[in-house]
């Protein structure tokens, strides 16, 4: 038990760490930074949502370096077959046979960027491979490293040249976030600071693929109590009954909020979860999951709403 | 049929079970008919449910309505009354399960179950009904329930706590108004004749063989508690109707006359007791030779009968006294036209027997006990089964049979003293009775009657003589079942049980005792006297209503208010509770939580609005979390947070 | 009796509340149905009876069932008492046909049964289990294309005997958004012509049209080769495909504006209906307000809703 808490601390200290250093790259964005870490602790993929130029993709480059992840990049355009993500069977001119050309989907970190700019048929490719942890290439099942991230970016979908994806395909990401503008501060930092690319390479990992296993698995056994789990099934059960919206949140969807709430609490040093954690994690679990029917009517963001909906005794 | 929600296959064996629970005291009573037709149409009834097939038509149902109304005429005679009645209303509501349609058809049926019930309380009261009255409408109750429910099937248990909780929370308001519902004694209209129990007892009139008819019935005649001593049990003469004209054959009594009370004296040991009386369905009212009064409502008359005013058509309680012997010796002999009238024509072998004794003795006192010599002497045997007697029925017994039982012996003895001109009478009655240590009161059951004579003797007055106890003076001493042990008609079930049965059975008849005595028993007087005990001494119905809402409306309050106290303890945890008390108390401090804020935000919260308060609370909002959201919940903990939260006192005067 | 205090107490309902609505003690009415006053003909009847016989046993049966439907009305009360009821969801119909208001029933206390919903047009029953929540429907008719809203209805429930009905009179601040009445399908296609893609000769599937082949290139998928060619002349040859290209059509409200407004409105509502059939991306021009065009439910929807809400 000690062994256990005494391993907990030091984790946590590098998990601060790697949160402060990314703070120092991305200025005044740490709940997003959090929340993303948080997602791929539990192990989950993440959608970073946002306008073209806010960053998006500084952040997934960051996470990678920080996590000691290989790294790869598919830029996502309209004419993107599904045989550039998983790679294809090419025809050896001197054998006269098939020989299987790995794409760039096998490796720990994918980075998917403007996934919405790509047609359907790519998209799919990308979003079955993050399911099941494996590709099928002409018949042949192959599996793609372990552990496997994905962070998708998507353009706003009002954007002209997209297509936008099927909510079942989002249920499969497990947060939402949006960066937005930076601050008036945050921006002046960027506009004088240095390139950040390079301040990124520059970076060490700090976290063994060992550790980050441990780490999921202490994630894994962060105490949810019985009080705890009535709160987040009453969020559950409002967002499937309420007008508002047209679908409700998932199993899938109320399991990811259960684990990110768990990571959440794990980052915040905490070995149990309170409402507090699933109020943190509820707008970007929600986002991508729930349409929301009247928007209009709120003014204020919906997701957000949903928490002062819900009492906690 | 097929659509109807109300009628499914699991609703129509609920509905049985009630029928049934209600119904099967009356298939002891009913003829066979009437019960082999209700289980038809409740069969018939499963199969329309199993198969999905309407109801019978209009023309059926009438044509079995009037088939009902027809046997019932054919069995009784009539179609009103009791037993025509029940019979009609259980036919009925088998008639009623066949054609039952909605919802309404259903509920009404249970409710006429309930009616049933009460048409059970018509024959008998006992106690053991009374607890299957519970137990019918528990039932009925619950299938009640059941059919209002929309998912019924599975819930049948929660079904039968919940009538059972509803039962009992309508047991205060049951007793209370048991109590004070303004009682009257007399019926608001006349009751139908059958209504009243049918009841056994003595008769103003007796033939050979009447009193041994009746001492067959080992029912309870009436129960005796005295208040003080109680006379031996050779001396325990029960007095009922005397029997005074003779027509040769049979004794009828004289239309009763009240007694001039002035005149009536008695003297010698004086007993008190209060005796219950079963149903007889005439006047007569036992007592203990010689009653020194009549109880209320009756009067006594010139033969120390004591009469009631009413027919006794229900269990009647009736204290009064008796003293050993008459001291009525002062005045005039009674008038002999009619206590030494004897038919001469009849009996003369009698007739010559009497003159020959007279002529031999010097005083009525000796010819007495030369008659009752000749008893004992002559090979007279006591028996229940005496052979049948022809015209001349005392010449036939005294010479020929010399076989008889009380009512013989008494009769043969009186004529013959009246033959020999002494004034004398049979009185009809009950002899000793069963000592019951529980309830430390007598049982006389009709088995004890008995019949005996009185003589008028000048310058003493009516004396008792009972001739049997010279032929089976183990009659007198010892009861009925020791004289009549070797009969072969004898049932001596009623005697012959060991100590732990006979035990058992008299623990149930003091019970039985007590139960008519305060529950059945419970009327007007009893009423009055309770209410005299609670302050009220003088009632009108008024106050008595008002008395009886007041403690109903207290009733549904207690439950209102107890239901309203458990729900809220069953939903919350005591943690919680205590938290927002705690949260209470911070909102006097002047921060109000928000209904959706975590107790981490809020303590935070906290922090930044007041120091002091910081300081104290957060300790508080840390066990808080622990104990709601860890994983090392102790009670210890939840206790230490208890003392916390009360011991908490936000400081007010610094704001 | 019932029927008259019910509607009585309607009357005393001040106007829509917002969600979720708590059915508290003080806006409970109870009173006994007609079946309670079956039983009580009947307990009475045996009241009578036993006073009548002087049954000991008749009064405590007679006073136990009085008992009985006494304590009912605590029963029937708790069981409505502490129900919550929330809106659900009202999927937009278009006008003329009835709007389903579906809404949400939970306990704040212990689980409720057989607990009725009903307004004029339909009613509803449902058991509540504790912390659980059961949805109910009420149908409500709507004529004209806008904002419909619940309206009044009742609550009521006679559990757990069937004597006693308690009720409650519930206006939730709850709307259904009632899509216009489409045109007739064949007037709407015929007077459509004046459009440049003309909305008749919507092409009702999109296939995929062969377009030709091109050489092989890597990561062509080897289902997509023209296997056929490749053994004689040793060279791979990729089909190609296309699909969609159609012209974008705008839905404008100028090419109505001629007609009375509701006929208009509904020939766009049917015209969008047509081409939410199609793989067509379509726009919206009402006035200043204009759509994007583009296709798939949200966007049929969000055209219907426009035309719901315009000018009216």
């Amino acid at each position: 038990m000690t062994d256990m808490r005494l391993d907990h601390t030091s984790i946590h200290k590098i998990l601060n760490h790697i949160v402060d250093q990314a703070n120092t790259i991305i200025l005044g964005k740490q709940k997003q930074i959090q929340l993303a870490l948080a997602c791929l602790l539990s192990g989950g993929h993440l959608l970073v949502e946002d306008i073209p130029g806010v960053g998006k993709t500084t952040l997934s480059l960051l996470l990678a370096q920080l996590l000691g992840f290989d790294f790869n990049r598919i830029q996502f355009t309209s004419d993107l077959l599904p045989a550039d993500i998983v790679g294809a069977s090419i025809f050896n001119k001197n054998t006269n046979q098939f020989e299987f050309q790995a794409g760039p989907i096998f490796s720990h970190m994918l980075l998917a960027d403007e996934v919405n700019r790509a047609t359907p048929k790519a998209q799919s490719a990308l979003l079955e491979a993050m399911e099941e942890g494996q590709v099928t290439v002409d018949g042949e099942t192959r599996k793609l490293p372990e552990p496997f991230f994905v962070i998708a970016t998507q353009n706003p979908s009002q954007h002209i040249g997209t297509f936008p994806l099927p909510e079942s395909q989002l249920d499969r990401f497990m947060l939402c976030i949006e960066l937005g503008y930076p601050s008036f501060d945050a921006e002046r930092e960027i506009l004088k600071g240095s390139n950040r690319k390079q301040l990124i390479q520059s970076l060490k990992s700090h976290l063994s693929k060992e550790q980050l296993i441990s780490v999921r698995q202490s994630i894994y056994e962060v105490h949810t109590s019985d009080a705890l789990l009535d709160y987040l099934q009453n969020i559950v059960e409002y967002t499937r009954n309420h007008n508002a919206f047209d679908m409700g949140v998932s199993p899938r969807g109320a399991l990811a909020l259960l684990h990110c709430s768990k990571s959440w609490a794990y980052l915040s040093g905490r070995l149990h979860v309170l409402p507090e954690d699933i109020q943190a994690v509820l707008p970007s679990i929600l986002k991508h999951r729930l349409n929301s029917t009247s928007i209009e009517n709120h003014e204020l963001n919906p997701y957000e709403e949903i928490i002062k909906k819900i009492p906690i005794p | 049929m097929l659509n109807n929600p109300y009628l499914t296959i699991s609703k129509v064996k609920l509905l049985s079970v009630s029928f049934f629970a209600t119904i099967i005291p009356h298939f002891l009573r009913l003829p066979i008919w009437v019960s082999l037709l209700v289980i038809a149409c409740v069969v018939w009834r499963f199969h329309l449910s199993n198969t999905g097939s309407a109801i019978p038509n209009l023309l059926t149902r009438i044509s079995l309505i009037t088939l009902a109304i027809i046997l019932i005429f054919l069995q009784y005679g009539a179609l009103f009354g009791r037993d025509p009645g029940v019979a009609f209303l259980i036919l009925m509501l088998g008639f009623k399960m066949l054609e039952m349609k909605t919802k309404r058809d259903v509920l009404f049926f249970l409710f006429l179950n309930y009616f049933v019930i009460i048409t059970n309380f018509l024959y008998s009261q006992n106690f053991l009904l009374a607890i299957y009255m519970f137990i019918a409408v528990w039932f009925i109750t619950s299938v009640l329930i059941n059919i209002n429910r929309l998912n019924s099937t599975s819930n049948l248990k929660i079904d039968f706590r919940l009538s059972f909780t509803i039962i009992a929370q309508a047991l205060p308001i049951m007793l209370v108004m048991f109590l004070l519902f303004p009682r009257i004694d007399s019926s608001i209209w006349k009751l139908p004749e059958d209504a009243r129990n049918s009841s056994t007892g003595l008769s103003d009139k007796m033939s050979p063989g009447d009193i041994s008819k009746l001492i067959k019935n080992h029912k309870i005649a009436f129960r005796v508690k005295f208040a003080k001593q109680a006379p031996e049990k050779k001396n325990m003469y029960w007095r009922g109707p005397v029997l005074s004209q003779f027509d040769g054959r049979s004794w009828n009594s004289l239309i009763p006359k009240p007694i001039n009370l002035l005149t009536h004296r008695l003297e010698g040991k004086s007993y008190s007791y209060t005796i219950t009386l079963e149903a007889t369905g005439k006047k007569y009212l036992p007592t203990l030779d010689i009653p020194g009064s009549a109880p209320e409502n009756a009067y006594l008359s010139q033969e120390y009968s004591a009469y009631s005013n009413f027919k006794v058509d229900s269990r009647k309680s009736y204290s009064l006294y008796s003293r050993a012997k008459n001291a009525d010796n002062s005045y005039s002999s009674p008038n002999r036209r009619i206590y030494t009238r004897s038919f001469s024509r009849t009996n003369p072998k009698t007739h010559r027997l009497i003159k020959q004794l007279v002529s031999n003795s010097y005083s009525d006192k000796e010819l007495i006990e030369k008659v009752l010599l000749k008893f004992r002497n002559q090979n007279y045997v006591y028996t229940l089964n005496p052979p049948i007697l022809g015209k001349h029925s005392i010449d036939d017994f005294l010479f020929k049979t010399r076989r008889g039982f009380c009512e013989h012996y008494a009769s043969a003895f009186v004529v013959m003293m009246r033959s020999a001109g002494i004034a004398s009478r049979v009185v009809t009655g009950y002899q000793g009775g069963e000592y019951n240590p529980v309830g430390n009161y007598y049982i006389v059951r009709n088995s004890d009657a008995h019949a005996w004579a009185e003589v008028w003797l000048p310058g003493q007055g009516w004396l008792r003589v009972d001739p049997t106890a010279y032929i089976a003076p183990e009659r007198i001493e010892k009861g009925i079942d020791a004289s009549l042990r070797n009969e072969s008609n004898w049932d001596r079930s009623q005697y012959s049980k060991n100590a732990i049965v006979r035990n058992i059975s008299l623990y149930w008849d003091s019970l039985n005792n007590s139960w008519n005595q305060w529950v059945l028993g419970y009327g007007e007087e009893l009423q009055a006297k309770l209410l005299s005990l609670l302050g009220f001494d003088n009632p009108n119905w008024q106050q008595l209503v008002i008395l009886l809402f007041a403690l109903i409306a207290m009733t549904l309050l207690i439950v209102f208010l107890y239901y309203n106290y458990r729900k809220t303890r069953l939903k919350k945890d005591e943690a919680e509770i205590s938290y927002i008390k705690f949260c209470k108390k911070i909102e006097r401090a002047g921060l109000t939580r928000y209904n959706w804020e975590g107790p981490q935000a809020f303590s935070k919260r906290v922090a930044n609005y007041k120091d002091d308060l910081a300081k104290e609370s957060l300790v508080i909002f840390d066990l808080y979390i622990d104990i709601r959201y860890g994983d090392k919940v102790t009670s210890a903990l939840l206790h230490q947070f208890k003392v916390l939260v009360k011991n908490f006192q936000p400081n007010k005067q610094q704001n | 009796m019932l029927k008259f205090a019910q509607s009585f107490t309607r009357r005393r309902l001040k106007g829509p509340e917002s969600e979720p609505i708590v059915i508290s003690r003080k806006r409970i009415y109870i009173m006994p149905n007609r079946l309670g006053m079956i039983f009580s003909i009947v307990v009475f009847t045996m009241l009578f009876g036993s006073i009548n016989y002087d049954n000991s046993l008749g009064y405590a049966l007679s006073f136990l069932l009085i008992g009985i439907g006494f304590i009912s009305i605590l029963h029937t009360h708790s069981n409505l008492a502490h129900l919550r009821i929330e809106c659900g969801s009202a999927k937009s119909v278009h006008a003329g046909s009835f709007s389903i208001f579906k809404l949400n029933l939970g306990s704040n206390r212990d689980q409720k049964f057989n607990i009725k919903i009903e307004n004029a047009h339909s009613k509803d029953n449902v058991d509540i289990s504790f912390k659980d929540k059961s949805r109910v429907k009420l149908k409500l008719p709507s004529t004209k294309r806008g904002y419909l809203a619940i309206g009044k209805f009742k609550v009521s429930t006679d559990y757990p005997f069937g004597i006693i009905t308690a009720w409650s009179w519930v206006e939730l601040d709850f709307n259904s958004l009632i899509y216009p009445l489409a045109e007739d399908e064949k007037v709407a296609v015929e007077m459509s012509s004046s459009h440049k893609t003309s909305i008749a000769n919507l092409d009702q599937s999109r296939n995929d049209d062969f377009m030709g082949f091109r050489n092989y290139q890597n990561g062509d998928s080897p289902k997509q080769l023209y296997w056929k060619y490749f053994p004689a002349n040793d060279l791979l040859l990729t089909k190609q495909f296309a699909g969609g290209g159609e012209d974008d059509i705008w839905l404008n409200w100028e090419t109505v504006a001629h007609l009375p407004i509701e006929i208009a409105i509904s020939r766009l509502c049917r015209w969008v209906l047509i081409c939410g059939q199609s793989q067509n991306k379509y726009g919206l021009i009402l006035g200043s307000n204009s759509i994007k065009p583009n296709n798939g439910e949200a966007h049929k929807h969000e055209c219907l809703r426009q035309l719901a809400l315009f000018k009216s």
